[in-house]
């Protein structure tokens, strides 16, 4: 008892020693941003400013510099740029909290290989950071935009992909298999001027859409559009909440529905000496705009609407998988259905997996999606009130 | 004072922690890069091999339940013969705490505490194992039943919670890719952890109910071998095999995958501290063991005063063991689990040889 | 086959412990004869001295007591004559004996009467035992005579015999019965011990009607001959455990004994551990319960407090709240017990690990608002929860000796100097604030004081482990605390039963408060023979009604 006293007494005089940090001596990084310009990578640290924000009340103030601060600088390697950030903060920049990493159009072209090595290597660095890219100059997209509705810029990424807004793709997405590594697809941040997009006062503001296809950790064309990239999600099992429209099928006009979650089932089967990934999504939607004369209550109507809601998804779905086939990039790692369910044969095809994806894969979906609840009211506004009156 | 103050339940809670704890960390790693969908089945053919082992080694302590081995093993085979052994199997377990300590030195330097010299990280080990092992055998078997209900929560709780990452398909690979040839190096490699259940033959005459040992050994290898198989099938799920392999700690990097609400993201620390006090429990009985051999060998009444010697000794092993990290898999590589089979298989000798003397009296009792 | 190998287990389990109990045995016959030699050897010795002052004569006994009593006031010397001519003294302390009493029933039947011979008198008094007074009883060593006057008696001396008679009629003031100050129940009894070591005996042989209730006395210290009562329940108690107390008691020879705590830091297995392994109380409902379940209770005269002994950790953090209240309310509050436990030794030093080590663990929007709140502090979180603490600890020693009148005030104004000005003149940040006052409230959720003392002390060194190995040095501290715990013993029961030697019994009274009908039997100290409490159809009255239906 005598010898633990004495040596917890020796251990006062090591206090503080060694690796602790305080809080304040540590900058936390709360978005990586990666670019690459004529003279190199260029790398930016999203810090947000802890003395601003410590004299007062803090809100989303008008300038967004002063509660988020980006610092920046270039260099021809990427860790050569992190050392030369680092010079310009005056305290340790901690990357344990980063979640995010958005990438700049021209970085992804030449390859965001540097990035996912980093981030699988370092043991700071998760493995599910989730990755966004910018069609233009990263850091002066974000450094520019005004955030509104959050309190920073990352907990807007944080939310949409939270809530599913955004297209969730986490560093390790592109490693889950050795013949489609590096291919995935990156969800695109836009930040819009005063026409179209959100609008709050007078300044820009940032939204979601589309995603680029990379392909061996390079980005290729083309960009895929909203509804493609929904479709994408949904194959991914990430769709959330989801309004579209389907003409309606006994007359003029449109059916507004919502789906809130679509169950998506993938599998692999083989049909005669030929591979076939079958996409089954599944849904219950429900009705709510009928701007038509369609009447709920007939059976057969509500068979053909969800007949025309199958058709409509199947191809949303088969053009999107076209697209993507088309360019050569799996980014959704069909290899591994193969790997698990045909060993033998995966071992032939494994080395040149992508020309088979993209030249003999066949895609099939399968769509069944049926209309759950049809709103609160019986007969739709145009056939109970307006329809109603022009007879007389 | 009785001697028989360990409890087949304190059996049964001490070797399921001693084997998990060290599985779970440190060699999941390895067995992935190995195997990779045939590591659930390496784990299985490596519990059986232990369990073989730790029969034997059973078998042999019955035959005289009340002596220690370290001084009726003289009566067996000659001294000249009998000490080389001892120390040989002193040496190994040495190394395994050494192996040990490096190894977790490793992991906090690296992720945690990255400034801090190791040696006072190894010291504060030291300090803690060497403390419990003072104690005597009934303070590890005690901390053991105790620390027992925390543990398991714990590493069951983190298959559960990555629940929601898991690819379900990718299991159908456990029945289409595994393989036994594949399975061959981790269940070698996994085999000597579990045979280190085999130490029960130093401690027998402490154990009371000992008839019932090789039932206990049986749910304990049982017990452990299914938690580690339950580490690993999320893991092979959750990551991919191939990104399985390719990280050095693949537990870690699942813990971090947690997902349940944003507040509960970075729950390593925690289960790095939990996991960390149940390593100690068993750090400080092959301590305990290993004091008690050599105390007993010297012909000493008391073991106590033997273990801070011990405990320094290990500790500046384990500093000069390996520089680096390539240096220690170059070692770790180089035959660790050989020289572990090696002393756990040495008690086997003295049975054989045991068996052969009685049966040469018996004739010669019958020719008289 | 089951059935079997079940009952081979138990007999080799019953086979062990007989062994255990022979051994035990034969150890205690090793003692008692050692015990007695020395009982004797102290008899002789007393007898030498005493045998100047024990003869027949009155003059030389009472110049005896008058040189032994010189210069003490209080000492009244009443010598008086019986007739015919037979000389007495009474002697007596006022202030401790009741003299109107001794006046009625023994100086007016005496000198009333009229003895002619002096084997009247002593028949009168001594055989026939005829003087209207109970408890009567004589001495014959002037030793045994002191002390009786000065615990209170009075002494009668007769001419021309040696024997001398005490009276029984001690009367001094004590306390009045009122309720526990420091161990307060909504629904229970209220009753506390008071210092007059006869009065909570009574109390406790109130509730335990019983003669298996044994209560030996020792008198303990050379100046102050202290009663001490050693009580518990014959066949329940196991009787190594009696005799282990006995003989650490007897070790004592101090000349002072003033409180409990001197005998419990005598008896105590470990004294320097920072767990008390003796459980005090001032309840006499906790010290008859404690009994009943066979535990042994030392009671000492001009203290309030009890001690038991055997204890377990488990059993200080229980509150005799628990078994009053309904069983499911007491569980829950039983486990917010436990959690506060852990929050009050264990929470600064988890908030200095992760805001210096591991700041990833912490959310984003958290960690920016604790930051920034702690951008003007000028102290590392180290010295910062340091200075805290302590001055917590000062306020809080300062409290307890506050006069009542300005307790109030002082209290507000504490929680204003540490609390709202020091934030804001920035010595301290908010967070670390309330930090401190949830560990000062999870540290009186305690209900044993001394556990929640040492579980105060004991956040000290884990903070500063936690200021230099970060989450790793907690749980090194944690598992060195651990490991001392583990191998506590007290009286021979290992201190953290029965989580460590787990017991399944046990184990029903410590994870939860199981009702009343659900404990069977007792925990695992009591004697092995005697474990139930109870037959298991306390709610057979169910089982009819349901059979009925």
């Amino acid at each position: 008892m005598r010898k633990l006293t004495i040596s917890l007494l020796l251990l006062m005089m090591l206090t503080g020693c060694w690796s602790s940090e305080e809080l304040n001596d540590q900058a936390f990084i709360g978005v990586l941003i990666i670019d690459r310009n004529d003279d190199g990578i260029e790398v930016t640290f999203g810090v947000p400013l802890t003395t601003n924000l410590a004299s007062g009340e803090t809100s989303g103030s008008a300038s967004g510099g002063e509660v988020f601060g980006y610092f920046s600088r270039t260099a021809p390697t990427l860790e050569e740029a992190m050392q030369k950030v680092q010079g310009d903060l005056s305290r340790r920049a901690n990357i344990g909290q980063n979640r995010n990493i958005v990438v700049g159009r021209r970085f992804a072209e030449e390859g965001i290989t540097p990035v996912l090595e980093l981030a699988a290597r370092n043991p700071n660095i998760r493995m599910n950071t989730n990755m966004f890219l910018v069609d233009g100059y990263a850091k002066d997209e974000v450094a520019k935009a005004t955030v509104t509705s959050e309190r920073f810029f990352i907990s807007l990424l944080n939310k949409y992909v939270e809530h599913r807004t955004a297209l969730q793709t986490t560093i390790k997405d592109f490693m889950l298999s050795k013949a489609s590594g590096g291919d995935g697809l990156l969800p695109i941040i836009n930040f819009s001027d005063n026409t179209e997009g959100a609008m709050v006062g007078k300044s820009s503001t940032v939204g979601t859409g589309g995603a680029a296809i990379i392909k061996k950790g390079k980005l290729v064309e083309p960009i895929l559009t909203p509804d493609q990239t929904s479709a994408a999600q949904s194959i991914r099992n990430q769709l959330g909440n989801y309004f579209f429209s389907i003409e309606s099928p006994t007359e003029n006009g449109w059916i507004g529905l919502y789906s809130t979650s679509v169950d998506v089932k993938t599998k692999i089967v083989k049909k005669e000496n030929k591979y076939h990934i079958v996409i089954k999504p599944t849904s219950e939607v429900e009705a709510i705009g009928n701007n038509s004369t369609m009447n709920f209550a007939i059976y057969e109507d509500v068979k053909k609407l969800e007949d025309s809601i199958d058709q409509f998804s199947d191809q949303l779905h088969a053009d999107t998988m076209h697209v993507i086939q088309q360019t050569g990039a799996d980014v959704f790692h069909f290899d591994r259905y193969m790997m698990v369910k045909y060993p033998q044969d995966w071992r032939k095809i494994k080395d040149h997996w992508r020309e088979y994806y993209r030249d003999q894969l066949a895609i099939d979906i399968d769509s069944d999606i049926r209309i759950r609840r049809k709103g609160s009211t019986v007969r739709s506004f145009k056939s109970q009130f307006i329809e109603h009156n022009e007879g007389d | 004072m009785t001697t028989k103050v360990v409890t087949q339940k304190q059996i049964y809670k001490y070797f399921t922690i001693h084997i998990i704890t060290t599985i779970i960390m440190f060699m999941i790693g390895i067995v992935l890069q190995q195997s990779g969908y045939s590591a659930p089945l390496g784990v299985l053919i490596g519990a059986c091999i232990g369990i073989v082992i730790t029969f034997l080694s059973i078998a042999f302590a019955k035959r005289r339940p009340d002596a220690f081995f370290v001084h009726y093993g003289a009566d067996i085979v000659t001294r000249w013969l009998h000490y080389p052994l001892m120390a040989f199997i002193i040496m190994t377990n040495l190394l395994l705490v050494a192996i040990n300590l490096w190894e977790i030195q490793d992991l906090l330097l690296q992720f945690y505490l990255t400034g801090t010299p190791s040696w006072i990280i190894l010291g504060l080990c030291g300090l803690c194992i060497s403390y419990m092992a003072r104690y005597g055998i009934k303070s590890m078997f005690r901390a053991a039943e105790g620390m027992f209900y925390l543990s398991m929560i714990t590493f069951i709780i983190i298959p559960y919670l990555v629940h929601s990452n898991m690819e379900w398909f990718l299991a159908r690979g456990f029945a289409t890719v595994a393989s036994v040839k594949e399975a061959w190096p981790t269940a070698y490699h996994l085999g000597s952890i579990f045979g280190e259940a085999s130490l029960i033959l130093y401690i027998y005459p402490y154990i009371s109910q000992a008839t019932y040992t090789r039932k206990t050994t049986i749910r304990f290898t049982t017990l452990a071998a299914l938690m580690v198989i339950c580490h690993l099938i999320p893991i092979l799920i959750v990551l991919g095999p191939d990104l399985a392999q390719n990280l050095n700690y693949p537990e870690l990097d699942i813990i971090r995958l947690i997902k349940s609400g944003s507040y509960l993201e970075t729950l390593d620390p925690i289960i790095i501290a939990l996991w960390l006090v149940s390593i100690f429990i068993k750090l400080s009985f092959i301590l305990f063991v290993i004091s008690h051999m050599l105390s007993r060998i010297l012909k000493l009444k008391y073991s106590k005063p033997l273990i801070y010697p011990i405990c320094t000794f290990i500790i500046v092993s384990t500093i000069c063991l390996a520089q680096s990290h390539t240096q220690f898999f170059s070692m770790h590589n180089g035959g660790v689990s050989t020289c572990v089979y090696i002393s756990q298989l040495i008690p086997l000798l003295y049975y054989v040889i045991d068996v052969m003397r009685k049966r040469r009296k018996q004739m010669e009792e019958e020719s008289l | 086959m089951k059935q079997e190998e079940k009952e081979k287990r138990e007999k080799l389990v019953q086979l062990e412990q007989q062994n255990e109990q022979m051994q035990q045995q034969s150890q205690l016959e090793q003692l008692t004869q050692r015990e007695q030699q020395e009982q004797q050897m102290k008899q002789d010795a007393m007898e030498q001295q005493e045998s100047i002052a024990s003869s027949p004569e009155l003059a030389p006994r009472l110049e005896w007591f008058k040189l032994r009593l010189e210069r003490v006031a209080e000492v009244v010397f009443h010598e008086f004559t019986v007739d015919y001519g037979h000389s007495c003294v009474l002697i007596y302390m006022s202030g401790m004996f009741d003299i109107k009493q001794a006046e009625r029933n023994l100086l007016e039947p005496l000198l009333g009467k009229v003895f002619y011979m002096k084997d009247e008198l002593t028949q009168y008094l001594f055989s026939r035992n005829q003087l209207p007074v109970t408890e009567l009883h004589w001495v014959d060593r002037a030793a045994d005579a002191l002390q009786a006057i000065l615990q209170g008696y009075g002494i009668l001396l007769f001419q021309g015999e040696p024997r001398m008679l005490v009276l029984p009629y001690a009367n001094y003031e004590t306390r009045s019965i009122v309720e526990a100050p420091n161990e307060t129940v909504l629904r229970g009894p209220r009753e506390a011990f008071i210092e007059d070591i006869g009065v909570n005996i009574s109390l406790l042989r109130r509730r335990i009607k019983s003669p298996l209730l044994k209560t030996e006395e020792y008198t303990f210290g050379r100046h102050t001959s202290t009663r001490v009562v050693l009580a518990y329940m014959e066949g329940i108690c196991k009787d190594s455990l009696i005799h282990e107390v006995r003989r650490r008691i007897s070790y004592l020879d101090i000349d002072g004994v003033l409180s409990s705590s001197q005998i419990e830091e005598t008896i105590t297995d470990r004294p320097s551990s920072p767990f008390t392994q003796i459980q005090y109380t001032e309840r006499p409902d906790v010290v008859s319960s404690s009994i009943l379940e066979g535990r042994v209770a030392i009671l000492v005269d001009n203290t309030p407090i009890a001690l038991l002994a055997p204890t377990t950790i488990f059993s200080k953090m229980q509150s005799s709240e628990d078994y009053y209240q309904n069983f499911v309310a007491a569980t829950a509050i039983r486990y917010i017990r436990y959690l506060f436990l852990f929050i009050s030794f264990l929470l600064p030093s988890f908030y200095i690990a992760i805001s210096t080590f591991h700041a990833e663990m912490i959310p984003f929007r958290l960690l920016v608002t604790v930051a920034s709140a702690r951008e003007v502090v000028p102290f590392p979180a180290l010295l910062e929860a340091f200075i805290m603490e302590i001055s917590f600890e000062a306020l809080r020693e300062a409290s307890v000796r506050i006069p009542k009148s300005i307790g109030q005030t002082v209290s507000i104004i504490g929680a204003l100097i540490i609390g709202t000005a020091a934030v804001q003149a920035g010595i301290v940040s908010a967070a670390m604030v309330i930090i401190v006052s949830v560990t000062g409230i999870a540290s009186f959720i305690i209900p044993s004081f001394d556990l929640g003392l040492s579980f105060r002390l004991m956040r000290f060194p884990l903070m500063l482990l936690a200021g230099t190995f970060g989450i790793f040095g907690i749980a090194c501290g944690m598992f060195l605390i651990y490991t001392h715990a583990l191998n506590l013993e007290s009286f021979g029961v290992p201190y953290l039963t029965p989580m460590a030697p787990s017991n399944r019994d046990s184990a029903k009274d410590v994870w939860m408060r199981a009702p009343w009908w659900r404990m069977n039997e007792r925990p695992s100290f009591a004697a092995p023979n005697n474990r139930n409490r109870q037959k298991k159809q306390a709610r057979g009255w169910k089982l009819e009604q349901e059979e009925l239906e």
